[in-house]
């Protein structure tokens, strides 16, 4: 046998009632048993942690400790980073709980950033080469553009831009930029910089 | 009066001292002053008279003053003014001073340290010309002393420190901001103005007209700032002033906070004029309260060493600064944290670092939290958090950085306080930072 319970009482749904059953103040009984039920509800227990291991007797006299899972303290050196003849690099390898758990053959590393690809360098380039690089660069700068000649002789652009720069082909892009920036309203302009703001303090850890 | 047993150095300290308006006193008042003219130190006991305030305590083989000297006796008004001739207060009077004593027991000085001393480092030369009534021989050996013991307490603790950082931290120690908050924390109160009649528990020297304000936000002074040149490309040319050097010159030619030094010793050594005219420029402009509550401090520093020694030098040292709580990890800032550590692992013969997400929630919602670890092979080096990859990534080589960088070892023994003959076990010496 089903028992159907409604949802709502049918004190609240006032439409199915008479218009003069409108006058009877309902609503302040509602208040009250919802009043009730919040303060149950907000009634929680503390955590464990907070008292379990304190008296009752001392329960106002005492420091909680208690801190957030938080980011690891910079001052924790990684292991790998302990000097060869650091006692605490013996006692981190005997360590069960703080043993490296990616030591273990069933526990696989975590997956990387998607478009993270590990890079290799080559050292493939020769005199002639390096060279030929060069005079593409001052002939038609434009066309061969570090990404394209890095792609062309495989190495990066960054290697490229060492041994060939352009600095025409780099002030005039900077112009080119101060160009747009001009251009830019208030808002623009100030969303940039807060951005930039944000970035370098990536960098200070804030 | 008690014996003092004093270190060799000490007797510059302790000598009498004189000055020649002393002598013009003694011309004009032909019998004894009350107030010795030679300012005596209380372990130079010869010229020691007894003040007639001091006659119902007198011992038995003193003799009583005769009848003659009551009756030439200055009054109290010629008295004054004779000490408000002076310049700074008669170091006699530091035993009448109640603030000086009770600085002396607050900040628990040696019993060693006399009185006299402790108002001799609160007597800035700008209050006081001459050097053997002010504090700045004692404050140059405080410097000194406060930049090796800070120094080496910094460097043997984290070894890896980059140059920079470890410039900000002797800054943050024993810096003169530091100074002058430590000043103000054991109560040193600072005289309206030095003179002979103030009492020697305040900290004399003449103010610097105000009206140098201070550039918004950063603390610094306007005067202090470095004028930057006027040159179309912006940049200061080698030895023009505002020339930023390099950080390995600082290392050499600056004083402990990688600043430049105005006057070198090599400066003074070629012109000797030099030093007193600097000193008369500080007379009549005067100084401000950072440099006088600075100088007071390191002089106190210095008197320690050189009446109670190297030992309860280095006491006071650990009870007054290195006490002081610093967060080494808010002194970075780095510009490119990812290039570095890549180049650290390269240079320690680490595998590459390889950024991985550890967590993630909310990738795709408004505000995504990803936690990102910095991996060599299987060791994680650094873990950071952001609302963005590519924050997270950054954050987490920086924290990668830190973890190389604030390394300390356990146990440590600084240079100067190694014991002669005992097993000296040297500290370690890191191959430096990362130069890209």
């Amino acid at each position: 046998m089903s028992v159907f319970l409604p949802r709502r009482p049918p004190a609240n749904l006032k439409f199915l009632y008479p218009s003069f059953a409108g006058l009877v103040p309902l609503t302040a009984r509602r208040h009250e048993s919802s009043a009730r039920r919040t303060t149950k509800r907000l009634r929680t227990k503390p955590d464990p942690s907070f008292t379990s291991s304190i008296p009752e007797s001392q329960l106002n006299d005492h420091i909680v400790f208690n801190p957030p899972s938080s980011a690891p303290s910079p001052y924790h050196t990684p292991p790998v980073f302990l000097p060869p003849n650091d006692p605490r690099r013996q006692l981190l390898v005997q360590s069960y709980r703080h043993a490296n758990p990616y030591e273990q053959p069933e526990r696989r590393l975590p997956p990387t950033i998607k478009n993270h690809k590990p890079y290799e360098k080559k050292y493939h380039l020769r005199e002639k080469e390096i060279e030929e690089i060069r005079r593409l660069r001052t002939e038609d700068p434009y066309t061969w553009s570090r990404a394209k000649l890095a792609e062309k002789y495989g190495c990066s652009p960054f290697f490229v831009g060492m041994i060939a720069p352009n600095e025409g082909k780099k002030a005039e892009e900077l112009k080119k930029v101060e160009q747009v920036k001009e251009g830019w309203g208030r808002r623009r302009r100030y969303a940039r910089e807060d951005r930039a703001k944000r970035r370098e303090m990536w960098g200070r850890d804030e | 009066m008690k014996a003092l047993r004093l270190l060799r150095r000490s007797g510059s300290v302790l000598s009498p001292r004189t000055r020649p308006c002393c002598f013009i006193h003694q011309t004009q008042y032909r019998n004894p002053l009350p107030l010795n003219i030679f300012r005596l130190q209380s372990t130079a006991p010869a010229q020691y008279q007894s003040a007639i305030e001091r006659e119902d305590d007198l011992e038995p083989g003193e003799t009583e003053p005769t009848e003659d000297f009551f009756h030439n006796a200055p009054t109290q008004e010629e008295r004054e003014s004779i000490l408000s001739q002076l310049p700074s207060p008669h170091p006699q009077h530091a035993h009448k001073s109640a603030r000086l004593s009770a600085l002396h027991a607050r900040l628990m000085l040696p019993p060693r340290l006399p009185l006299e001393t402790l108002a001799r480092c609160l007597v800035d030369p700008s209050a006081d010309i001459d050097p053997h009534f002010n504090n700045s021989s004692l404050s140059i050996l405080g410097y000194d002393l406060l930049g090796l013991y800070t120094s080496e307490a910094v460097l043997c603790r984290h070894p890896r420190l980059p140059t920079e950082v470890m410039f900000a931290a002797m800054w943050a120690y024993c810096g003169p901001k530091t100074l002058a908050a430590i000043t103000r924390e054991w109560g040193v109160e600072v005289a309206a103005a030095p003179g002979g009649e103030v009492d020697p528990g305040y900290l004399q020297c003449k103010h610097i007209e105000a009206g140098n304000a201070s550039v918004e936000g950063t603390g610094v002074q306007v005067k202090d700032l470095p004028i930057l040149a006027t040159d179309p490309k912006g940049k200061p040319m080698l030895g023009e002033p505002g020339w930023r050097r390099g950080v390995s010159s600082r290392t050499v030619k600056s004083d402990h906070f990688g600043d430049e030094i105005k006057r070198t010793v090599l400066d003074y050594a070629e012109r000797p004029e030099l030093r007193q005219e600097d000193l008369q420029r500080k007379l009549e402009k005067g100084v401000t309260l950072e440099t006088a509550s600075t100088n007071f401090v390191r002089a106190l520093m210095g008197a320690v060493y050189l009446h109670a020694g190297k030992k309860a030098a280095y006491n006071f040292f650990k009870a007054h600064i290195l006490s002081r709580h610093l967060d080494f990890s808010k002194l970075f800032e780095f510009r490119q944290p990812t290039r570095d550590l890549s180049r650290l692992c390269a240079r320690e013969g680490f595998e590459s670092p390889v950024a991985r997400i550890l967590s993630e929630t909310g990738r795709k919602s408004r505000s995504p939290v990803f936690v990102v670890g910095v991996f060599a092979g299987k060791d994680k080096l650094g873990e950071g958090s952001g609302s963005s990859l590519d924050e997270a990534r950054i954050r987490a080589a920086v924290g990668a950085l830190k973890g190389w960088y604030l390394y300390s070892p356990l146990e440590v023994n600084v240079p100067s306080q190694a014991e002669r003959g005992g097993n000296w076990e040297p500290v370690m010496v890191d191959g430096g930072e990362v130069v890209v």
